[in-house]
């Protein structure tokens, strides 16, 4: 799977018009990570509140979502972009990689609510690839 | 037999009931297919589902929408005792479509984003929540009969 020109340019256009809100969005996306797969509480259990309103949550996911803004940038070579965020999932944090895709659901949820119809399905399906991508990523050095 | 709280009932039930069924159906079902190219071939006979806006404008594609999507009411008319309640359907699934289950999960995540298009804020993480938990047992439930 790989992103064509034509989705590349779609992930980009999307990422220019939510960047102002882009720490909102990235506390919503796991905000709903927390409450809609309950199971991810696991890795969270340092936080003394696990609702949405949670400013840890919100920080967190901010700076979550600050990292894909830099795979955005460098979406020729998202590998090289979150080099060290994959070494850190790998030998520090080692979320179980099926995490990923949960929270790629959360935030095509996030950008869904926050785009409506202007989040076409040409648009989730550029997002959905390039989080893919992204999870590929960081999960590429656990074995 | 599944343990719905009554926040989860509400929250779907409100919901469902501002749902224009013909729109997100058609919608959910368009997602399908654009971002899982492959379930394109459970719909051959549909005529030109070759690209975007092809399926965008497919009539056949938006009547099928409308079907699933009724089926989904049907499913919340029945949670509590779902897998009994979709036996057939789930049969049918299995032993004349041969839809791979996988796809079920696809659609349900199409279902959750086009209800987050439709509406926006109001579709809660609570909210989310008890569709993602409503869109699991609709998934099972169709699933039960593979074999």
């Amino acid at each position: 799977m790989s992103l064509s020109a034509h989705d590349k340019e779609l992930i980009g256009k999307v990422w220019t018009k939510i960047s102002p809100k882009a720490a909102q969005i990235g506390g919503d996306a796991l905000g709903r990570l927390i409450v809609v797969f309950p199971q991810t509480k696991i890795y969270f259990s340092h936080f003394a509140d696990l609702s949405p309103s949670s400013p840890q949550i919100k920080a967190h996911g901010a700076k979550v979502l600050g990292a894909i803004g830099e795979a955005v940038s460098g979406i020729d070579n998202v590998s090289a972009s979150l080099s060290k965020l994959s070494e850190l999932h790998a030998y520090n944090l080692r979320v179980d990689p099926v995490n990923f895709k949960l929270l790629a659901h959360t935030l095509l949820v996030s950008l869904s609510a926050t785009l409506g119809a202007e989040f076409t399905p040409e648009i989730h399906l550029a997002w959905d690839k390039f989080l893919a991508i992204v999870a590929a990523v960081l999960s590429e050095k656990y074995r | 037999m599944v343990h719905w709280t009554d926040q989860e009932r509400h929250a779907i039930t409100t919901l469902w009931a501002k749902v224009n069924v013909e729109e997100v159906g058609a919608q959910a079902l368009v997602r399908l297919l654009v971002v899982y190219p492959w379930t394109q071939r459970y719909f051959a006979s549909f005529g030109n589902i070759s690209n975007a806006a092809a399926i965008a404008g497919n009539a056949k594609v938006h009547a099928h929408g409308k079907t699933v999507l009724k089926s989904v009411g049907d499913a919340i008319a029945h949670m509590d005792d779902l897998s009994h309640a979709f036996t057939k359907l789930s049969k049918f699934h299995s032993e004349t479509l041969h839809v791979d289950p996988d796809n079920f999960k696809h659609f349900g995540d199409c279902l959750s984003i086009v209800l987050a298009a439709t509406f926006g804020t109001a579709y809660t993480p609570d909210v989310h929540a008890a569709w993602q938990k409503m869109i699991a047992v609709i998934i099972s439930a169709l699933s039960k009969q593979y074999h």
